[in-house]
This record gives C-alpha cells, sequence and structure tokens, in this order.
C-alpha cells in the first residue's frame, strides 16, 4: 500500500477514534507509523475533521417546534395494524395468494387503483413531462381538441380563478382510454390534474378521496361522467388546495 | 426502542441530515416528519429495533430521491479557476470561519459527495454504515468522501479569502416545483 491509496483509506477513518479496532482500517494505520510524513498528514487531517465536525454539529439551528412535532405524530398517524407482524403477514400472503389464483381466473374490471397508480406514475414522470407546454389555458383546451380529446370538464374552482399557472398538458393511456393531464404550479407546488370519461370506473362521487400512490399524495373524485384525478406532493397541499374548491 | 426513544436520541441528527440534502430548514423539518411518519407507519415491519436508525437515515434519504424525481436538472456550474489562489485548509484556517461558512461550504458541495459527507460528518456513521445506507460500494464511497472533503475544503479555503463568490454554487437549494 502506497500512501495515497492510503490517504484515501483514512478518509473514511472517524475523527475521534471508533474506527481503531477496525481491521478495514490497519493496514493503513500502519503505513501512518510507518511514514512521517504519511502521519503528520493524518494528524492534521484528524484535527481538521473533527473541527469541521464540532462547527457543523452547532451550525445549524433546530427549528424550536419540530421535536414536539414529532412527537404529536403519534397522535395522528395510525400505525400498522396487527398483520404486518411476520407470521401473522406469512398466513395472510397465503390466503392472498390463493385469492389471487382465483381471481385471475375472473374477467378484470377497470380499477380505481390502477388508473391512480398509472396516472401517479405520470406524474412523476420527468424526461417529457407535458407534450405542449404553455401558460394559457385556452391555448392548452385548443391542443386537446386538436388531439380530439373532451375539454367540456370543470377545472377545480382555485384554477379556474387564476390561483395557479399552467405549464402545460399532454394525453396519457390508462388501459386503451385516453386521459387529459394538464400541469399546473400552484402557490410553488407542482401538481397535474388528470380527466377521464369514467371508462367504467365506479361513481364515488365529488368528495374527494385521498389515497397515496409512488410517493405522491392523490385526490380523486367524479362527476358528470369523468373521473378526476389530482397529484401533488403531500396531502396538505392538496386539501388546502380543494378547501377552496 | 419505541417512537419515543426514536424521536428523543435521533431526531437532531436526522434534521441535520435532511438539512445538509434540501439545503433550507423548512424542506429539512418537513423531510424528518415525514420519515418519523412512516416509521409510525411501517415501524412494526422492522423486525429488528436495533435497525431503527439505519432504517431512518435510509428512509430520509429515498424520500428526498422520490421528491428529486420531480425536480428539473439542477444547474451545475463548474469550479471557477481560483483554485491555485485558494490557501491550504488548517485547522487554525478552520477556527477562523464562522460556522454559517463552514456549513454553507458543505452546501456547495455536489451532492452524491455532500451525501455521504453529511452523514460522515453529523452522525458519526461508518463507512459501512453510510455504503449501506447508500447502497454503493465502499470503494465508491471512499472516492466520494475523498472527493467530497476535497471540494468542501475548495470552499473554506475560498471563504477564508472572501473568494467564495468566485467560486461555486455547485447545487442550489430544491426546487420542488420546477419541471422539464
Amino acid at each position: 500500500m502506497n500512501n495515497q491509496e492510503a490517504k484515501l483509506i483514512l478518509q473514511a477513518y472517524r475523527p475521534n477514534g471508533q474506527d481503531a479496532s477496525d481491521p478495514f482500517f490497519a493496514e493503513a494505520l500502519e503505513q501512518v507509523h510507518r511514514d512521517p510524513e504519511l502521519k503528520k498528514w493524518f494528524e492534521e487531517e484528524t484535527i481538521i475533521n473533527s473541527r469541521i465536525q464540532a462547527r457543523l454539529q452547532t451550525a445549524i439551528p433546530f427549528p424550536p417546534s419540530l421535536k414536539s412535532e414529532l412527537l404529536a405524530l403519534q397522535k395522528t398517524v395510525q400505525p400498522v395494524s396487527w398483520w404486518f407482524q411476520p407470521m401473522k403477514l406469512a398466513a395472510v400472503a397465503l390466503i392472498l395468494a390463493s385469492l389471487g389464483a382465483i381471481l385471475l381466473l375472473i374477467p378484470q374490471r377497470p380499477s380505481l387503483a390502477s388508473f391512480r397508480d398509472t396516472m401517479a406514475r405520470s406524474s412523476l414522470q420527468t424526461q417529457e413531462h407535458v407534450e405542449f407546454q404553455s401558460h394559457d389555458i385556452a391555448s392548452i383546451q385548443q391542443w386537446l381538441r386538436n388531439k380530439n380529446m373532451d375539454t367540456r370538464f370543470d377545472l377545480p374552482a382555485t384554477l379556474q380563478a387564476g390561483a395557479g399557472t399552467a405549464q402545460g398538458c399532454r394525453v396519457v393511456d390508462w388501459n386503451g382510454h385516453q386521459a387529459t393531464m394538464i400541469c399546473f404550479i400552484v402557490n410553488g407546488e407542482h401538481m397535474d390534474l388528470f380527466v377521464m370519461d369514467s371508462a367504467g370506473l365506479p361513481n364515488f362521487g365529488g368528495t374527494p378521496q385521498f389515497a397515496s400512490a409512488d410517493g405522491l399524495m392523490t385526490a380523486m373524485w367524479t362527476g358528470s361522467g369523468k373521473v378526476y384525478l389530482l397529484t401533488a406532493q403531500n396531502q396538505g397541499v392538496l386539501q388546502k388546495f380543494l378547501q377552496h374548491t | 426502542m419505541d417512537y419515543e426513544q426514536a424521536v428523543n436520541s435521533l431526531y437532531e441528527g436526522l434534521y441535520r441530515f435532511a438539512w445538509s440534502l434540501a439545503g433550507n430548514a423548512d424542506d429539512a423539518a418537513e423531510l424528518t416528519q415525514e420519515t418519523y411518519a412512516r416509521l409510525l407507519v411501517k415501524g412494526g415491519q422492522l423486525r429488528d429495533h436495533s435497525k431503527v436508525k439505519g432504517w431512518l437515515f435510509t428512509t430520509l434519504y429515498r424520500i428526498y430521491l422520490g421528491w428529486k424525481r420531480r425536480e428539473t436538472a439542477l444547474p451545475h456550474y463548474e469550479i471557477a479557476s481560483v483554485e491555485a489562489e485558494l490557501p491550504p485548509v488548517t485547522p487554525a484556517l478552520v477556527d477562523k470561519l464562522e460556522n454559517e461558512a463552514v456549513s454553507e461550504s458543505l452546501l456547495e458541495v455536489e451532492e452524491r459527495y455532500r451525501v455521504p459527507l453529511a452523514l460522515y460528518y453529523f452522525e458519526n456513521h461508518s463507512y459501512a454504515e453510510i455504503a449501506k445506507m447508500l447502497d454503493i460500494p465502499i470503494g465508491t464511497l471512499m472516492s466520494r468522501l475523498s472527493r467530497g472533503k476535497e471540494l468542501m475544503r475548495k470552499s473554506l479555503a475560498a471563504k477564508s479569502i472572501g473568494a467564495d463568490r468566485k467560486i461555486i454554487s455547485i447545487n442550489p437549494p430544491r426546487q420542488k416545483e420546477s419541471h422539464e
């Protein structure tokens, strides 16, 4: 091992000496004892790392309410129920596998979950997120009509009131049905609105149903033969947006 | 380890790591909260409670990556050619700098080097723990730590001579709302 290799390895050595007995560093540390120049470098490196570490650990102020907010989460977030325990989970998995095999033999109806997942993936797509870029809703509608898409749907009232800025749109395919996607920025938050003819999906009314999909939060509702789905980073953003609708 | 213990003993390190990723207090707090919310929801799946710490850091990093999937590729500026003028970083030079300058220097390091560096400095994680959390080979981690320290020290050196404006803004704070 030469000094260059020893230096590379010793960059991972923690300044408080916790790694002193780790065999991974043994050869590099032997080299330190053999070579005075490397020893000098290592001693200075340890001091610098120690000082930087101490500075960083005091440099970042904590939001004073963070700890109490984290503890309060226990009251609002439901822990997983008993069936996540390993043995019970295995039993449930066996039952589900059996049911799955049976369900495979039954013709499938379009499911809300499948629609939600497909739209969430489209919302997360960063490459060619929109096919047509425009801040103007009328231009977006015209582009959609040129694609034979039905633009006779209700935009959420918040958007109608001009609270957001459209970024563009595209057409998303789901099980042979075409959904309109309009991308917005509202109060600095990215949101995508998907609208599609109900396409055999159940009508569950105008009250938004919230669910997560692929790390996003979604709100879905139906009305006038259409199904609407809105995606955002988290539920708080969606609720804030929809409460004005 | 129950939930309250996990908050009491780990939230500070987790918040600092979140801050090193997000670069601002609001997003760091949100990342920390989302991570603990997931612990509440999924914590029952953790068979070995001694692994809560590693799970929390890994989960926070994955949430952050999820956020990033929605970002525009961030502008990336090359280091300006002031390197030759920079003084060597010594313990005395670090002592001379304000805390804020040190934390800014960390934020200026490109993310793939900054993440292991933050885990190394903030929570004193070992090389093996960091490699596991980031799911990268140990050799890669060594290179990233080495390069990360080098970049951070260039930034520290630049700040010590008041040249930070000349040097870099490698990775500006996260912009959740932006698009391609």
